[in-house]
């Protein structure tokens, strides 16, 4: 197929031919690309089309290209549209119906480096299983040294670790869910970062205690046939750096990469290996300004110095920039108020804060033309309260369905930096107490389904509540309780308790054949649970996470499938569940629970069709879209330097990828200071929360924000354009002032709109 | 709160902002054979099946789970030797017991279920024996094991699909022409059932499917598509040929297209009613295998099966049966 055939092929098929930026993208021939693409800019259907003209023109066989993106529902969106796409084209030019998509390599990286590991029959990966992350913080939990010594020494080793990781002083050692935490975030790190682990364990003896700790938890992989997903990643960078990962390197001809933005260096080093045969086509694709995963080992740095580190790796090769610019997504306005607030601030300034290309900042987004010019598109609604600020966000998203500009209210978001702060709970109220639908807002653990078959477990297994750990905190002891009351309000549950109680008790197949994800999959059975099911999405998917949980601590902190049973104390023969598993479970799974360290997964948009408004945290709403965008700006999330920050910057000196010039300046090469870095990573997360929105984008402030100017509402140091680019509602009452005969006047300066400065 | 007509909602309103929501894309849905199968079987287990509500670690999936994974990973030496240029290399018995154990100590530490000592007896009777009988001959014609095929089905009911599959092992086999031709197998864990019941129906339709796919990926109609019954190779005296019940082959030819695209409508358009209503009703009462109900983790909610809680009278602990293995 020629290039215009290919062209008049795909305008007929996709409805719209490529603009410039497009086909400047399926021009580029070969060597490292870079591609700039910010919110709405047609990025998928860009990769598509790069990807098939790849196979179609240039008839590059599908095996050869490796093309990656960052979660597996992602990956799974672009194999569903590529496969659409060239099967529409098939229909055009039958000879096309050769290639079979089923051998390229399309999905996570993750799923790239393993099966680079497994593929080679007999390789020492073949028998491994990757850990998920319920999995994985089960199995730090029960296998880390951490904090299990009584030597005060250690101890005080321990706290210091803990301090320098979450950077908060602890009196005493952090709970242990909580060192999960931290260790996970760390172990990612160290590997992420690709440190010289011999020079970073020798520097101190924190780093030491640190590495032991990382030993320990391999060695316990290693043990019990597991792997950790970033463990895969290194493993498979050896791969490819050893003889036997040539006939790899030799297959692959290009290597496209989605979502760069969020790579770290341990990736950037495969995703460079991948392509090192010449002429290293790697083209990557992202947006810095959108870059939100920096506490998950993200780091934008990648993406900034992509065109001086591919020079760097091969010095003869030209590294091409290219940008998509053109917004499809949102009305002019919001473009421009997004293109305004991501330049404005300062700290977005710095040198390597942002991409440049050909050494001049990047092109900012142009919106296509709008059929409502003058129709309001930013407006920021507020109150002189958080109450207040609801009260009108809500009145304003019911008038908008009244009048018929929206005809569901799933056409809203509601987003926010976190869906649980204290900044978000009168919006959900508000929004409750006038009956509009609302999916999202509660966690996993408050569904009553779940409390009710958690509940039914702790009445069957520990009926009388009396083998609860002396040291149990507070919170998760009231957890338990609850559990057991929300139970115990259901007849049929009570009843059913009680039976699977005296079945474990006295019949002997019972309770070495049971497990905890057994009873919970036949309690769900039970009349109120399977209709709560059947009828509630909300219900269905929490029921769902509360079974993997159950399966992944019978699976790891269990090692099978039992309940061992022990004689009652003084209890002439009489059985019970052994106390001291139950306590491992009060401890390991109600505590992790309790403290919601147990939820994870992708973003729960409803499957059905639904009316309710979403509300969701601004990292779960990345790569969707809303006619309607409402983000809660929360005056308490201050911009400081957070513990990601710290570590990134501690663990710098020690990275192998960089040069001495580069280790030496910290500060310049990461984009700036901890203080600089953490308000770059809120401006980039507004950013993101406000280029979701199609046609209006409302922004809930409360008064005080406006004399504050926290980061989020991006005033900066020029607060002027805030007033003049978006309008505020209700405005403010116009200040008055007695005249000398008594008549109120406006005071100079007060405007209807905009807002007075 | 008071509104009047600067109200931003208003003059959205005033200026004839009428935001609708979009016709349904036509993003092709992803569907595993295996998932229509099941959900053509009954829709209310394939429904809570396919959200991955329960997980199925009763012994006998563990014993599946482990046959598959070793010849899986036998098949792939194999082929990866002769990638290698080692045209002679085949798994001899010991190798074949140590892959084995080996995937079994794995999947024991990983913490599914452990296999009884009769369970283990039996699946390493059914891996040597099944090599024993064919491994001379198979291996070297051996294109491929676990081949991903896929289709997109455009004028699918409810919009576009991508039919998904992957088949066990692909060979080349001299047809009864003479003329070398494909064969497809894939590998069952349990007994062969019964001619006509349901679950030997069942599996005839997906590999009926897998040949449809074959046809669609690479444009060659297989000679034999056939399904590889492991228990049949347990036996109390040592074998020296396959039993005749092992290997079912099912008819499968060009014409059957039709009416594969014709199954493939109805179970799609069954299965867009149920996502619409919300409603996954089972079948009435003994049309689905026993096998398939045993092992739904619904089964004791269910309007047709009624079965009681295992701690209810008349009520048990069954976790031997073979699943349905798709």
């Amino acid at each position: 197929m020629t290039r215009e055939e290919f062209l008049d092929a795909w305008a007929s098929i996709a409805g719209n031919p490529p603009n410039p930026e497009q086909l400047a993208i399926i021009d580029h021939a070969q060597g490292p690309l870079q591609i700039t693409a910010g919110p709405g800019v047609g990025k998928t259907y860009a990769l598509i089309l790069r990807v098939l003209f790849l196979l179609c023109v240039c008839q590059v066989a599908p095996s050869a290209i490796v093309l990656t993106t960052f979660t597996r529902k992602a990956a799974e969106e672009l194999r569903l549209r590529l496969q659409e796409a060239l099967s529409r084209l098939s229909m055009k030019s039958p000879e096309l119906r050769a290639i079979d998509l089923s051998h390229m390599r399309l999905g996570t990286l993750h799923s790239l480096c393993w099966d680079m590991l497994t593929e080679t029959p007999g390789s020492r990966f073949r028998h491994l299983q990757p850990l998920g992350a319920l999995e994985r913080a089960f199995f730090i939990y029960t296998t880390s040294s951490f904090g299990k010594t009584n030597q005060s020494d250690i101890d005080e080793l321990d706290r210091q670790l803990a301090s320098w990781i979450d950077k908060k002083t602890y009196r005493s050692l952090p709970s242990r869910w909580q060192w999960v935490k931290l260790f996970t975030s760390a172990y990612e790190r160290l590997l992420n970062d690709q440190l010289d682990c011999a020079s970073f364990a020798s520097a101190r003896p924190l780093y030491q205690r640190l590495m032991q700790l990382v030993e320990e938890y391999e060695t316990a992989l290693r043990q019990r046939h597991f792997t950790d997903q970033t463990l895969i990643q290194q493993q498979a960078l050896e791969l490819l750096r050893s003889p036997e990962g040539n006939s790899w390197i030799q297959s692959v001809q290009y290597v496209v990469v989605d979502e760069y933005q969020d790579t770290n260096p341990l990736q950037a080093a495969l995703y460079r290996a991948l392509a090192a045969a010449p002429p290293h086509n790697l083209c990557v694709v992202g947006d810095d300004d959108q870059a939100l995963y920096r506490f998950r080992g993200g780091t934008v740095g990648c993406l900034v110095h992509f065109a001086e580190e591919c020079q760097r790796a091969w010095p003869t090769c030209e590294v091409r920039q290219l940008s998509l610019a053109e917004n499809y997504r949102s009305q002019p306005a919001i473009v421009e108020w997004c293109n305004r607030y991501i330049s404005i601030h300062p700290h977005m300034s710095l040198p390597y804060a942002r991409v440049q290309i050909a050494g001049k900042a990047k092109a900012p987004l142009r919106a296509q033309p709008s059929s409502y010019p003058s129709a309001p598109a930013v407006v920021a609604l507020r109150g002189k309260d958080l109450k207040e600020s609801a009260s009108t966000f809500v009145a304003t998203v019911r008038l908008l369905k009244e009048q018929g500009v929206i005809e569901s209210y799933a056409q809203c978001a509601l987003l926010a930096h976190s869906i649980k702060g204290r900044a978000v709970q009168p919006y959900i109220s508000e929004l409750q107490q006038q009956g509009i639908p609302l999916a999202g807002f509660s966690s996993f653990k408050e569904q009553p389904v779940y409390e009710q078959i958690l509940g039914t477990l702790f009445l069957a297994l520990d009926r009388s509540k009396n083998l609860l750990p002396g040291s149990f905190a507070a919170a998760n002891a009231t957890y338990v309780d609850e559990c057991r009351q929300v139970a115990q309000a259901e007849p049929v549950l009570v009843q059913m308790a009680r039976q699977i109680n005296a079945w474990l008790l006295t019949d002997e197949k019972a309770a070495s054949t049971m497990s905890l994800v057994k009873l919970a999959q036949r309690i769900l059975n039970a009349g109120p649970c399977i209709a709560a099911i059947e009828q509630d999405q909300e219900a269905e998917a929490a029921v769902q996470m509360l079974i993997q949980t159950l399966d992944a601590y019978d699976r790891i902190v269990e090692h099978g499938y039992h309940i061992p049973l022990e004689d009652v104390p003084g209890g002439a023969g009489k059985k019970r569940v052994a106390a001291w598993w139950m306590q491992r479970l009060y401890h390991v799974l109600v505590e992790g629970i309790q403290q919601e360290h147990l939820e994870r997964g992708e973003e729960r948009l409803p499957r059905r069709p639904s009316n309710a408004l979403s509300l969701l945290t601004i990292h779960r709403a990345k790569g969707l879209e809303f006619p309607v965008v409402a983000v809660v700006v929360d005056k308490q999330n201050q911009a400081s330097p957070k513990a990601e920050h710290q570590l990134e910057r501690d663990v710098f000196s020690f990275r192998q990828d960089l040069t001495g010039e580069h280790v030496a300046r910290p500060d310049l090469f990461l984009g700036g200071t901890d203080e600089e870095r953490a308000v770059q990573d809120l401006v980039r997360l507004h950013y993101v929360a406000y280029s979701r929105a199609q046609v209006l984008l409302l922004l809930l402030i409360v008064d005080e924000h406006l004399k504050d100017s926290p980061p989020a509402l991006g005033l900066g140091t020029d607060a002027e354009w805030f007033g003049k680019l978006i309008e505020v509602w209700p405005p403010r009452q116009q200040k008055t002032r007695k005249s000398k005969s008594g008549a109120s006047v406006s005071q100079e300066g007060a405007v209807q709109h905009g807002f007075e400065w | 709160m008071a509104l009047n007509g600067d109200h931003p909602a208003l003059r959205l309103a005033a200026q004839g902002v009428r935001i609708r929501t979009p016709e349904k894309q036509d993003q092709p849905r992803g569907r595993a054979v295996t998932d229509l199968i099941l959900f053509h079987l009954c829709p209310r287990n394939a429904h809570f099946f396919s959200e991955g509500r329960y997980p199925s670690h009763t012994p006998p999936a563990v014993i599946g789970l482990i046959l598959h994974r070793t010849i899986k990973h036998l098949h792939g030496r194999y082929l990866a030797a002769q990638l290698q240029g080692d045209a002679h290399w085949m798994p001899d018995e010991q190798m074949v017991l140590e892959e084995c154990r080996i995937v079994e100590e794995a999947t024991r530490l990983q913490g599914l279920p452990q296999l009884f000592p009769d369970q283990r007896e039996q699946l390493q009777h059914m891996l040597s024996t099944f090599h024993t009988l064919e491994a001379a001959w198979l291996y070297p014609r051996i294109q491929a094991a676990e081949v991903p095929l896929s289709w997109v089905w455009e004028q699918a009911p409810g919009g576009p699909i991508l039919l998904e599959g992957t088949v066990d092992v692909v060979f080349l086999q001299q047809g009864e022409n003479g003329q070398p031709g494909i064969a497809l197998w894939d590998y069952k864990t349990g007994k062969a059932p019964q001619r006509g019941s349901p679950e030997l129906r069942s599996y005839e339709q997906q590999m009926k499917l897998y040949t449809f796919l074959y046809r669609r990926c690479f444009n060659v109609s297989p000679q034999e598509t056939a399904l590889y019954f492991m228990r049949e190779l347990v036996k109390r005296t040592p074998l020296t040929a396959r039993p005749p019940r092992a290997l079912y082959q099912v008819p499968v030819t060009d014409d059957d297209d039709e009416d594969i695209l014709e199954w493939l409508g109805d179970v799609l358009t069954k299965e867009v009613a149920c996502e619409e209503q919300n409603r996954w009703d089972p079948p009435p009462p003994g049309e689905v295998p026993q096998q398939t109900c045993r092992n739904c983790g619904v089964q004791w909610s269910c309007p047709s099966f009624k079965q009681p809680f295992p701690w209810e009278p008349g009520g048990e602990v069954d976790d031997t049966q073979d699943p349905l293995d798709l």
